[in-house]
Protein backbone atom coordinates (compact mmCIF):
# COMPACT_ATOMS: atom_id res chain seq x y z
CA UNK A 1 0.00 0.00 0.00
CA UNK A 2 2.84 2.36 0.90
CA UNK A 3 4.65 1.45 -2.33
CA UNK A 4 1.48 2.15 -4.30
CA UNK A 5 1.05 5.50 -2.57
CA UNK A 6 4.66 6.48 -3.21
CA UNK A 7 4.47 5.42 -6.90
CA UNK A 8 1.35 7.55 -7.44
CA UNK A 9 2.63 10.52 -5.44
CA UNK A 10 5.98 10.57 -7.23
CA UNK A 11 4.31 10.31 -10.62
CA UNK A 12 1.76 13.08 -10.01
CA UNK A 13 4.36 15.36 -8.43
CA UNK A 14 6.80 15.05 -11.31
CA UNK A 15 4.42 14.71 -14.24
CA UNK A 16 1.39 16.67 -13.05
CA UNK A 17 0.46 18.27 -16.36
CA UNK A 18 1.13 15.18 -18.49
CA UNK A 19 -0.92 13.04 -16.12
CA UNK A 20 -3.69 15.65 -15.97
CA UNK A 21 -3.84 15.80 -19.77
CA UNK A 22 -3.96 11.99 -20.10
CA UNK A 23 -6.65 11.68 -17.43
CA UNK A 24 -8.58 14.54 -19.05
CA UNK A 25 -8.59 12.79 -22.43
CA UNK A 26 -9.69 9.54 -20.78
CA UNK A 27 -12.46 11.37 -18.89
CA UNK A 28 -13.74 13.01 -22.06
CA UNK A 29 -13.72 9.71 -23.94
CA UNK A 30 -15.47 7.81 -21.14
CA UNK A 31 -18.05 10.61 -20.78
CA UNK A 32 -18.90 10.48 -24.50
CA UNK A 33 -19.27 6.70 -24.58
CA UNK A 34 -21.19 6.47 -21.30
CA UNK A 35 -23.35 9.45 -22.29
CA UNK A 36 -24.40 7.73 -25.53
CA UNK A 37 -25.03 4.49 -23.64
CA UNK A 38 -27.19 6.29 -21.06
CA UNK A 39 -29.11 8.18 -23.73
CA UNK A 40 -29.85 5.14 -25.90
CA UNK A 41 -30.77 2.96 -22.90
CA UNK A 42 -33.28 5.53 -21.69
CA UNK A 43 -34.60 6.17 -25.20
CA UNK A 44 -35.13 2.41 -25.50
CA UNK A 45 -37.06 2.41 -22.21
CA UNK A 46 -39.09 5.40 -23.35
CA UNK A 47 -40.01 3.62 -26.58
CA UNK A 48 -40.72 0.38 -24.70
CA UNK A 49 -43.55 2.15 -22.85
CA UNK A 50 -45.19 2.82 -26.20
CA UNK A 51 -44.50 -0.76 -27.18
CA UNK A 52 -46.51 -1.95 -24.18
CA UNK A 53 -49.63 -0.56 -25.82
CA UNK A 54 -49.31 -3.03 -28.68
CA UNK A 55 -51.77 -5.94 -28.53
CA UNK A 56 -53.48 -8.26 -31.03
CA UNK A 57 -57.24 -8.37 -31.46
CA UNK A 58 -58.62 -11.55 -33.01
CA UNK A 59 -62.16 -10.95 -34.34
CA UNK A 60 -64.35 -14.03 -34.52
CA UNK A 61 -67.00 -14.92 -37.12
CA UNK A 62 -70.62 -14.78 -35.95
CA UNK A 63 -70.87 -18.39 -37.06
CA UNK A 64 -67.96 -19.63 -34.94
CA UNK A 65 -68.75 -23.03 -33.41
CA UNK A 66 -68.03 -24.16 -29.84
CA UNK A 67 -65.35 -26.59 -31.14
CA UNK A 68 -63.61 -23.81 -33.09
CA UNK A 69 -63.76 -21.57 -30.03
CA UNK A 70 -62.18 -24.32 -27.92
CA UNK A 71 -59.44 -24.89 -30.52
CA UNK A 72 -58.67 -21.16 -30.66
CA UNK A 73 -58.41 -21.00 -26.85
CA UNK A 74 -56.09 -24.03 -26.78
CA UNK A 75 -53.99 -22.44 -29.53
CA UNK A 76 -53.52 -19.29 -27.44
CA UNK A 77 -52.64 -21.33 -24.35
CA UNK A 78 -49.97 -23.31 -26.18
CA UNK A 79 -48.27 -20.18 -27.61
CA UNK A 80 -45.36 -19.20 -25.32
CA UNK A 81 -45.18 -15.60 -26.51
CA UNK A 82 -48.73 -14.95 -25.27
CA UNK A 83 -48.80 -13.59 -21.73
CA UNK A 84 -52.58 -13.52 -21.43
CA UNK A 85 -55.82 -13.28 -23.43
CA UNK A 86 -59.31 -12.03 -22.77
CA UNK A 87 -62.56 -13.07 -24.49
CA UNK A 88 -64.98 -10.24 -25.33
CA UNK A 89 -68.43 -11.38 -26.47
CA UNK A 90 -70.64 -9.45 -28.88
CA UNK A 91 -72.65 -7.79 -26.09
CA UNK A 92 -69.56 -6.63 -24.21
CA UNK A 93 -68.10 -5.25 -27.44
CA UNK A 94 -71.28 -3.30 -28.12
CA UNK A 95 -71.45 -2.04 -24.56
CA UNK A 96 -67.83 -0.89 -24.72
CA UNK A 97 -68.46 0.90 -28.02
CA UNK A 98 -71.59 2.60 -26.70
CA UNK A 99 -69.75 3.73 -23.61
CA UNK A 100 -67.01 5.32 -25.70
CA UNK A 101 -69.47 6.91 -28.11
CA UNK A 102 -71.90 8.30 -25.50
CA UNK A 103 -69.75 11.32 -24.80
CA UNK A 104 -68.71 12.04 -28.42
CA UNK A 105 -71.85 11.26 -30.49
CA UNK A 106 -75.00 10.76 -28.39
CA UNK A 107 -77.33 11.39 -31.39
CA UNK A 108 -75.61 8.83 -33.54
CA UNK A 109 -75.66 6.40 -30.63
CA UNK A 110 -79.41 6.79 -30.17
CA UNK A 111 -79.88 6.19 -33.90
CA UNK A 112 -77.99 2.93 -33.98
CA UNK A 113 -79.54 1.74 -30.71
CA UNK A 114 -82.80 1.61 -32.59
CA UNK A 115 -81.55 -1.34 -34.65
CA UNK A 116 -82.05 -4.70 -33.07
CA UNK A 117 -79.08 -6.30 -34.71
CA UNK A 118 -75.70 -6.18 -32.87
CA UNK A 119 -73.03 -5.48 -35.55
CA UNK A 120 -70.05 -5.97 -33.24
CA UNK A 121 -68.14 -9.26 -33.48
CA UNK A 122 -66.91 -11.26 -30.50
CA UNK A 123 -63.13 -11.09 -30.13
CA UNK A 124 -60.02 -12.08 -28.19
CA UNK A 125 -57.61 -9.46 -26.86
CA UNK A 126 -54.12 -10.98 -26.82
CA UNK A 127 -51.32 -9.63 -24.65
CA UNK A 128 -47.81 -10.53 -25.80
CA UNK A 129 -45.03 -11.18 -23.27
CA UNK A 130 -42.87 -8.05 -22.88
CA UNK A 131 -39.53 -9.74 -23.55
CA UNK A 132 -40.82 -11.32 -26.78
CA UNK A 133 -42.65 -8.30 -28.08
CA UNK A 134 -40.92 -7.67 -31.41
CA UNK A 135 -42.67 -6.25 -34.45
CA UNK A 136 -41.67 -9.35 -36.47
CA UNK A 137 -43.16 -11.77 -33.93
CA UNK A 138 -46.41 -9.83 -33.61
CA UNK A 139 -46.86 -9.77 -37.39
CA UNK A 140 -46.08 -13.50 -37.60
CA UNK A 141 -48.57 -14.40 -34.88
CA UNK A 142 -51.27 -12.25 -36.45
CA UNK A 143 -50.78 -13.98 -39.79
CA UNK A 144 -51.01 -17.41 -38.15
CA UNK A 145 -54.18 -16.56 -36.17
CA UNK A 146 -55.89 -15.29 -39.32
CA UNK A 147 -55.64 -18.81 -40.78
CA UNK A 148 -57.47 -20.46 -37.88
CA UNK A 149 -61.07 -21.64 -38.37
CA UNK A 150 -63.71 -19.29 -36.99
CA UNK A 151 -61.45 -16.23 -37.21
CA UNK A 152 -62.86 -13.33 -39.20
CA UNK A 153 -59.99 -10.85 -38.99
CA UNK A 154 -56.87 -10.00 -36.98
CA UNK A 155 -55.85 -6.47 -36.04
CA UNK A 156 -52.62 -5.38 -34.38
CA UNK A 157 -52.16 -1.74 -35.36
CA UNK A 158 -50.18 -2.69 -38.46
CA UNK A 159 -49.25 0.83 -39.58
CA UNK A 160 -48.37 2.00 -36.08
CA UNK A 161 -46.29 -1.08 -35.44
CA UNK A 162 -44.44 -0.60 -38.73
CA UNK A 163 -43.51 2.98 -37.79
CA UNK A 164 -42.52 1.92 -34.29
CA UNK A 165 -40.27 -0.81 -35.68
CA UNK A 166 -38.62 1.61 -38.11
CA UNK A 167 -38.07 4.13 -35.31
CA UNK A 168 -36.49 1.47 -33.08
CA UNK A 169 -34.20 0.35 -35.90
CA UNK A 170 -33.09 3.93 -36.64
CA UNK A 171 -32.37 4.64 -32.97
CA UNK A 172 -30.40 1.41 -32.54
CA UNK A 173 -28.46 1.93 -35.77
CA UNK A 174 -27.60 5.51 -34.87
CA UNK A 175 -26.47 4.47 -31.40
CA UNK A 176 -24.31 1.73 -32.90
CA UNK A 177 -22.75 4.02 -35.52
CA UNK A 178 -22.09 6.84 -33.04
CA UNK A 179 -20.68 4.48 -30.42
CA UNK A 180 -18.38 2.84 -32.98
CA UNK A 181 -17.10 6.17 -34.32
CA UNK A 182 -16.54 7.58 -30.85
CA UNK A 183 -14.97 4.34 -29.63
CA UNK A 184 -12.47 4.33 -32.50
CA UNK A 185 -11.72 8.02 -31.87
CA UNK A 186 -11.30 7.34 -28.17
CA UNK A 187 -8.91 4.42 -28.74
CA UNK A 188 -6.72 6.64 -30.95
CA UNK A 189 -6.85 9.61 -28.60
CA UNK A 190 -6.23 7.60 -25.46
CA UNK A 191 -3.39 5.64 -27.03
CA UNK A 192 -1.77 8.90 -28.23
CA UNK A 193 -2.18 10.51 -24.83
CA UNK A 194 -0.65 7.52 -23.02
CA UNK A 195 2.10 7.30 -25.65
CA UNK A 196 2.91 10.99 -25.20
CA UNK A 197 3.03 10.65 -21.44
CA UNK A 198 5.37 7.65 -21.72
CA UNK A 199 7.62 9.32 -24.26
CA UNK A 200 8.16 12.06 -21.69
CA UNK A 201 9.27 9.29 -19.34
CA UNK A 202 11.41 7.43 -21.85
CA UNK A 203 14.58 8.46 -20.04
CA UNK A 204 13.20 7.12 -16.77
CA UNK A 205 12.69 3.73 -18.40
CA UNK A 206 16.20 3.85 -19.89
CA UNK A 207 17.76 4.57 -16.50
CA UNK A 208 15.82 1.77 -14.84
CA UNK A 209 17.05 -0.59 -17.59
CA UNK A 210 20.57 0.74 -17.07
CA UNK A 211 20.65 -0.22 -13.38
CA UNK A 212 19.41 -3.72 -14.14
CA UNK A 213 15.70 -3.47 -13.33
CA UNK A 214 13.68 -6.39 -14.67
CA UNK A 215 10.78 -5.81 -17.05
CA UNK A 216 8.35 -6.55 -14.23
CA UNK A 217 9.96 -3.93 -11.96
CA UNK A 218 9.97 -1.33 -14.73
CA UNK A 219 6.43 -1.91 -15.95
CA UNK A 220 4.63 -2.32 -12.61
CA UNK A 221 4.58 1.38 -11.61
CA UNK A 222 3.39 2.42 -15.08
CA UNK A 223 0.58 -0.14 -15.00
CA UNK A 224 -0.45 0.97 -11.49
CA UNK A 225 -0.49 4.57 -12.67
CA UNK A 226 -2.47 3.67 -15.80
CA UNK A 227 -5.06 1.82 -13.72
CA UNK A 228 -5.32 4.77 -11.33
CA UNK A 229 -5.78 7.24 -14.17
CA UNK A 230 -8.40 4.96 -15.77
CA UNK A 231 -10.42 4.57 -12.57
CA UNK A 232 -10.15 8.30 -11.84
CA UNK A 233 -11.35 9.16 -15.34
CA UNK A 234 -14.25 6.68 -15.08
CA UNK A 235 -15.27 8.07 -11.69
CA UNK A 236 -15.18 11.69 -12.90
CA UNK A 237 -17.15 10.73 -16.05
CA UNK A 238 -19.84 8.98 -13.98
CA UNK A 239 -20.03 11.96 -11.63
CA UNK A 240 -20.41 14.45 -14.50
CA UNK A 241 -23.00 12.24 -16.22
CA UNK A 242 -24.98 11.86 -12.98
CA UNK A 243 -25.15 15.66 -12.67
CA UNK A 244 -26.13 16.05 -16.34
CA UNK A 245 -28.78 13.32 -15.97
CA UNK A 246 -30.27 14.98 -12.90
CA UNK A 247 -30.43 18.38 -14.60
CA UNK A 248 -32.05 16.95 -17.74
CA UNK A 249 -34.53 14.91 -15.68
CA UNK A 250 -35.53 17.99 -13.69
CA UNK A 251 -36.12 20.05 -16.80
CA UNK A 252 -38.14 17.23 -18.43
CA UNK A 253 -40.13 16.87 -15.22
CA UNK A 254 -41.06 20.54 -15.26
CA UNK A 255 -42.17 20.27 -18.93
CA UNK A 256 -43.93 16.88 -18.92
CA UNK A 257 -45.18 16.88 -15.33
CA UNK A 258 -46.13 13.49 -13.90
CA UNK A 259 -46.08 11.71 -17.26
CA UNK A 260 -45.78 7.97 -16.72
CA UNK A 261 -43.05 7.65 -19.36
CA UNK A 262 -40.71 9.84 -17.28
CA UNK A 263 -40.76 7.36 -14.41
CA UNK A 264 -39.23 4.74 -16.69
CA UNK A 265 -36.00 6.77 -17.07
CA UNK A 266 -33.11 5.92 -14.77
CA UNK A 267 -29.34 6.35 -14.30
CA UNK A 268 -26.93 3.38 -14.54
CA UNK A 269 -27.64 0.69 -11.94
CA UNK A 270 -25.04 0.15 -9.17
CA UNK A 271 -23.55 -2.98 -10.76
CA UNK A 272 -22.96 -1.07 -14.01
CA UNK A 273 -21.28 1.80 -12.13
CA UNK A 274 -18.91 -0.73 -10.52
CA UNK A 275 -18.36 -2.38 -13.91
CA UNK A 276 -17.50 0.98 -15.53
CA UNK A 277 -14.97 1.74 -12.76
CA UNK A 278 -13.35 -1.69 -13.15
CA UNK A 279 -13.36 -1.31 -16.94
CA UNK A 280 -11.76 2.15 -16.60
CA UNK A 281 -8.97 0.70 -14.47
CA UNK A 282 -8.50 -2.16 -16.93
CA UNK A 283 -8.36 0.16 -19.97
CA UNK A 284 -5.85 2.46 -18.23
CA UNK A 285 -3.66 -0.44 -17.13
CA UNK A 286 -3.82 -2.14 -20.55
CA UNK A 287 -3.01 1.12 -22.38
CA UNK A 288 0.00 1.73 -20.16
CA UNK A 289 1.17 -1.86 -20.48
CA UNK A 290 1.05 -1.80 -24.29
CA UNK A 291 2.94 1.52 -24.49
CA UNK A 292 5.58 0.75 -21.85
CA UNK A 293 6.19 -2.66 -23.43
CA UNK A 294 7.06 -0.90 -26.69
CA UNK A 295 9.71 1.22 -24.93
CA UNK A 296 11.00 -1.40 -22.49
CA UNK A 297 12.01 -4.14 -24.91
CA UNK A 298 14.42 -5.98 -22.66
CA UNK A 299 17.47 -5.10 -24.74
CA UNK A 300 17.39 -1.36 -24.69
CA UNK A 301 15.26 1.73 -24.76
CA UNK A 302 18.20 3.70 -26.19
CA UNK A 303 18.31 3.33 -29.94
CA UNK A 304 19.72 6.60 -31.12
CA UNK A 305 23.06 6.89 -32.82
CA UNK A 306 26.35 5.07 -32.60
CA UNK A 307 29.93 6.22 -32.89
CA UNK B 1 36.71 -9.23 -17.37
CA UNK B 2 35.92 -8.25 -20.98
CA UNK B 3 36.75 -10.43 -23.97
CA UNK B 4 35.76 -9.76 -27.58
CA UNK B 5 36.53 -12.23 -30.31
CA UNK B 6 36.14 -11.41 -34.03
CA UNK B 7 33.23 -9.09 -33.32
CA UNK B 8 31.37 -7.43 -36.18
CA UNK B 9 28.54 -4.96 -35.82
CA UNK B 10 26.89 -4.10 -39.11
CA UNK B 11 23.95 -1.66 -39.10
CA UNK B 12 23.45 -1.84 -42.85
CA UNK B 13 25.42 -3.04 -45.85
CA UNK B 14 27.40 0.20 -45.90
CA UNK B 15 27.75 0.86 -42.15
CA UNK B 16 30.24 -1.43 -40.45
CA UNK B 17 30.40 0.05 -36.94
CA UNK B 18 32.78 -2.64 -35.71
CA UNK B 19 34.84 -4.89 -37.92
CA UNK B 20 36.64 -8.04 -36.73
CA UNK B 21 37.32 -6.60 -33.28
CA UNK B 22 39.32 -8.81 -30.93
CA UNK B 23 40.46 -7.55 -27.53
CA UNK B 24 40.77 -8.53 -23.87
CA UNK B 25 40.66 -6.48 -20.68
CA UNK B 26 41.78 -8.28 -17.55
CA UNK B 27 40.18 -7.96 -14.10
CA UNK B 28 41.46 -4.88 -12.24
CA UNK B 29 42.76 -3.05 -15.36
CA UNK B 30 42.19 0.65 -16.08
CA UNK B 31 41.80 1.17 -19.82
CA UNK B 32 41.10 4.27 -21.90
CA UNK B 33 39.14 3.88 -25.14
CA UNK B 34 39.74 6.62 -27.65
CA UNK B 35 39.29 7.40 -31.32
CA UNK B 36 37.51 9.88 -33.58
CA UNK B 37 33.75 10.26 -33.68
CA UNK B 38 32.16 7.39 -35.59
CA UNK B 39 35.06 5.04 -34.81
CA UNK B 40 32.75 2.62 -32.95
CA UNK B 41 33.38 3.52 -29.27
CA UNK B 42 29.73 3.86 -28.31
CA UNK B 43 28.84 0.78 -30.33
CA UNK B 44 31.47 -1.18 -28.40
CA UNK B 45 30.05 0.04 -25.08
CA UNK B 46 26.51 -0.79 -26.21
CA UNK B 47 27.61 -4.36 -26.88
CA UNK B 48 29.35 -4.66 -23.51
CA UNK B 49 26.32 -3.28 -21.63
CA UNK B 50 23.77 -5.42 -23.49
CA UNK B 51 22.20 -2.48 -25.29
CA UNK B 52 22.88 -4.25 -28.57
CA UNK B 53 23.95 -7.63 -29.96
CA UNK B 54 26.95 -8.22 -32.21
CA UNK B 55 26.22 -9.15 -35.83
CA UNK B 56 28.80 -11.92 -35.40
CA UNK B 57 31.58 -12.91 -33.02
CA UNK B 58 31.47 -13.31 -29.25
CA UNK B 59 31.39 -10.77 -26.41
CA UNK B 60 32.12 -12.15 -22.94
CA UNK B 61 31.66 -9.88 -19.89
CA UNK B 62 32.30 -11.11 -16.34
CA UNK B 63 32.23 -14.68 -17.61
CA UNK B 64 28.90 -14.31 -19.40
CA UNK B 65 28.71 -14.79 -23.16
CA UNK B 66 26.46 -11.91 -24.25
CA UNK B 67 25.85 -13.39 -27.69
CA UNK B 68 23.65 -16.06 -26.11
CA UNK B 69 21.96 -13.92 -23.47
CA UNK B 70 18.13 -13.88 -23.59
CA UNK B 71 16.11 -10.68 -22.97
CA UNK B 72 15.09 -12.01 -19.55
CA UNK B 73 18.76 -12.40 -18.55
CA UNK B 74 19.79 -8.90 -19.69
CA UNK B 75 18.93 -7.10 -16.38
CA UNK B 76 21.05 -9.60 -14.46
CA UNK B 77 24.04 -9.03 -16.78
CA UNK B 78 23.66 -5.25 -16.40
CA UNK B 79 23.81 -5.58 -12.62
CA UNK B 80 27.41 -6.78 -13.03
CA UNK B 81 28.37 -3.61 -14.93
CA UNK B 82 28.24 -0.03 -13.66
CA UNK B 83 27.70 2.50 -16.44
CA UNK B 84 28.39 6.25 -16.48
CA UNK B 85 27.33 8.53 -19.34
CA UNK B 86 28.40 11.97 -20.48
CA UNK B 87 24.90 13.34 -19.74
CA UNK B 88 24.76 11.76 -16.24
CA UNK B 89 21.28 10.20 -16.77
CA UNK B 90 19.99 11.00 -13.30
CA UNK B 91 16.28 10.79 -12.50
CA UNK B 92 15.18 14.39 -12.05
CA UNK B 93 12.36 13.52 -9.67
CA UNK B 94 14.69 11.77 -7.21
CA UNK B 95 17.24 13.23 -4.80
CA UNK B 96 20.95 12.33 -4.93
CA UNK B 97 20.32 9.72 -2.25
CA UNK B 98 17.35 8.23 -4.12
CA UNK B 99 19.26 8.14 -7.42
CA UNK B 100 22.15 6.28 -5.83
CA UNK B 101 19.72 3.94 -4.04
CA UNK B 102 18.06 2.90 -7.33
CA UNK B 103 20.26 -0.14 -8.17
CA UNK B 104 19.90 -1.43 -4.61
CA UNK B 105 16.11 -1.04 -4.72
CA UNK B 106 16.14 -3.01 -7.97
CA UNK B 107 18.08 -5.74 -6.17
CA UNK B 108 15.36 -5.79 -3.49
CA UNK B 109 17.65 -4.87 -0.57
CA UNK B 110 16.27 -3.92 2.83
CA UNK B 111 15.88 -0.20 3.57
CA UNK B 112 18.46 -0.14 6.40
CA UNK B 113 21.11 -1.77 4.23
CA UNK B 114 20.32 0.57 1.34
CA UNK B 115 20.73 3.60 3.61
CA UNK B 116 24.08 2.39 4.93
CA UNK B 117 25.50 1.57 1.50
CA UNK B 118 24.24 4.74 -0.18
CA UNK B 119 25.63 6.94 2.59
CA UNK B 120 28.97 5.13 2.36
CA UNK B 121 29.04 5.58 -1.43
CA UNK B 122 28.12 9.27 -1.19
CA UNK B 123 30.95 9.64 1.33
CA UNK B 124 33.37 8.12 -1.17
CA UNK B 125 32.39 10.62 -3.87
CA UNK B 126 32.35 13.46 -1.32
CA UNK B 127 28.65 14.28 -1.63
CA UNK B 128 27.12 12.92 1.57
CA UNK B 129 26.19 16.47 2.60
CA UNK B 130 24.16 16.86 -0.59
CA UNK B 131 22.22 13.61 -0.34
CA UNK B 132 18.88 15.43 -0.14
CA UNK B 133 19.57 17.66 -3.16
CA UNK B 134 17.72 17.27 -6.45
CA UNK B 135 19.84 16.87 -9.63
CA UNK B 136 19.00 20.41 -10.79
CA UNK B 137 20.45 21.75 -7.53
CA UNK B 138 23.85 20.15 -8.26
CA UNK B 139 26.71 21.30 -10.51
CA UNK B 140 27.74 19.19 -13.52
CA UNK B 141 30.68 17.67 -11.63
CA UNK B 142 28.47 16.85 -8.68
CA UNK B 143 25.85 15.26 -10.90
CA UNK B 144 28.54 13.11 -12.52
CA UNK B 145 29.82 12.05 -9.08
CA UNK B 146 26.25 11.04 -8.13
CA UNK B 147 26.04 9.05 -11.37
CA UNK B 148 29.38 7.35 -10.54
CA UNK B 149 28.12 6.57 -7.03
CA UNK B 150 25.00 5.02 -8.55
CA UNK B 151 27.12 2.96 -10.95
CA UNK B 152 29.27 1.61 -8.13
CA UNK B 153 26.88 1.26 -5.18
CA UNK B 154 26.01 -2.34 -6.07
CA UNK B 155 29.74 -3.20 -6.31
CA UNK B 156 29.61 -4.32 -9.94
CA UNK B 157 33.29 -5.20 -10.52
CA UNK B 158 33.34 -3.40 -13.89
CA UNK B 159 32.80 0.29 -14.52
CA UNK B 160 32.15 1.53 -18.06
CA UNK B 161 32.22 5.29 -18.63
CA UNK B 162 31.27 6.83 -21.98
CA UNK B 163 32.84 10.31 -22.21
CA UNK B 164 32.23 10.96 -18.49
CA UNK B 165 34.06 14.29 -18.59
CA UNK B 166 32.63 15.50 -21.91
CA UNK B 167 30.41 18.10 -20.22
CA UNK B 168 32.90 19.15 -17.53
CA UNK B 169 35.78 21.64 -17.32
CA UNK B 170 39.37 20.41 -16.88
CA UNK B 171 39.43 20.73 -13.07
CA UNK B 172 36.21 18.78 -12.65
CA UNK B 173 37.42 16.26 -15.25
CA UNK B 174 40.60 15.72 -13.24
CA UNK B 175 38.50 15.15 -10.11
CA UNK B 176 36.41 12.55 -11.88
CA UNK B 177 39.49 10.73 -13.23
CA UNK B 178 41.06 10.76 -9.77
CA UNK B 179 37.88 9.21 -8.47
CA UNK B 180 38.09 6.51 -11.15
CA UNK B 181 41.72 5.86 -10.19
CA UNK B 182 40.72 5.39 -6.52
CA UNK B 183 37.92 3.04 -7.54
CA UNK B 184 40.33 1.09 -9.73
CA UNK B 185 42.82 0.88 -6.87
CA UNK B 186 40.09 -0.84 -4.83
CA UNK B 187 39.89 -3.59 -7.48
CA UNK B 188 37.18 -2.40 -9.88
CA UNK B 189 37.97 -2.78 -13.58
CA UNK B 190 37.55 0.63 -15.25
CA UNK B 191 36.99 1.14 -18.99
CA UNK B 192 36.66 4.80 -19.97
CA UNK B 193 35.95 6.28 -23.40
CA UNK B 194 37.40 9.75 -23.71
CA UNK B 195 38.55 12.38 -26.18
CA UNK B 196 40.52 14.18 -23.48
CA UNK B 197 44.15 13.99 -24.65
CA UNK B 198 45.55 15.14 -21.33
CA UNK B 199 44.56 11.86 -19.68
CA UNK B 200 45.70 9.64 -22.55
CA UNK B 201 49.01 11.42 -23.05
CA UNK B 202 50.03 10.83 -19.44
CA UNK B 203 50.87 7.35 -20.66
CA UNK B 204 50.36 5.60 -17.35
CA UNK B 205 47.26 3.73 -18.50
CA UNK B 206 46.53 1.27 -21.28
CA UNK B 207 44.87 2.92 -24.30
CA UNK B 208 42.75 1.24 -26.95
CA UNK B 209 42.29 3.40 -30.03
CA UNK B 210 39.46 2.64 -32.43
CA UNK B 211 39.49 3.80 -36.04
CA UNK B 212 36.67 2.93 -38.44
CA UNK B 213 35.60 -0.01 -36.32
CA UNK B 214 39.11 -1.47 -36.02
CA UNK B 215 41.73 -1.24 -33.29
CA UNK B 216 44.50 1.02 -34.54
CA UNK B 217 47.90 -0.62 -34.95
CA UNK B 218 49.89 -0.77 -31.74
CA UNK B 219 46.95 0.09 -29.53
CA UNK B 220 45.89 -3.25 -28.15
CA UNK B 221 48.72 -4.19 -25.86
CA UNK B 222 49.11 -4.05 -22.09
CA UNK B 223 50.07 -0.65 -20.68
CA UNK B 224 53.89 -0.88 -20.32
CA UNK B 225 54.41 -1.78 -23.98
CA UNK B 226 51.88 0.78 -25.06
CA UNK B 227 53.33 3.85 -23.38
CA UNK B 228 55.92 4.60 -25.98
CA UNK B 229 53.56 4.05 -28.93
CA UNK B 230 50.87 6.17 -27.32
CA UNK B 231 53.23 9.04 -26.70
CA UNK B 232 54.51 8.93 -30.28
CA UNK B 233 51.09 8.63 -31.95
CA UNK B 234 49.30 11.24 -29.86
Amino acid sequence: MNELKSVLLRSWQSHFWTNTATTGVLTLSFSLILGILLFTTNLGRFLAVWGDEIQITVYLKDTVSAEQLGAIKRGFQSERAIEGFQYINKEAAQASFEKSLSSYGPDFLRAIQGDNENPFPASYLIKIAKEKKTPELIAGLAQEFSKWGGVEDVSFGQEWLKNYAVLLKIVRLMAMVFTTIILIGCVFTVSNAVQASLTVRREEIEILELVGATQKTIRRPFIVEGAFQGILAAAVSLFLLAIAYKLIYQSLDSVLGAATTLSTLSFFPFYLVVFVLVLGAAIGAAGSYVCVARLNTGWAAVHEGHS
Amino acid sequence: MIELSHVYKIYSQSVHALSNLTMKIARGEFVYLTGPSGAGKTTLFRLITCYDRPSSGTVVVAGQNLSTVTPDQVPFVRRKVGVVFQDFKLLKNRTSFENVALPLEVLGMKRAEITARVNDMLDQVGLRYKSGYWPNQLSGGEQQRVAIARALVSKPGLLIADEPTGNLDQNLSNEIMELFARINAQGTTVFVATHNQSFISKGNRRVIRLEKGHIADGFNRPAPQLQEVAAREL
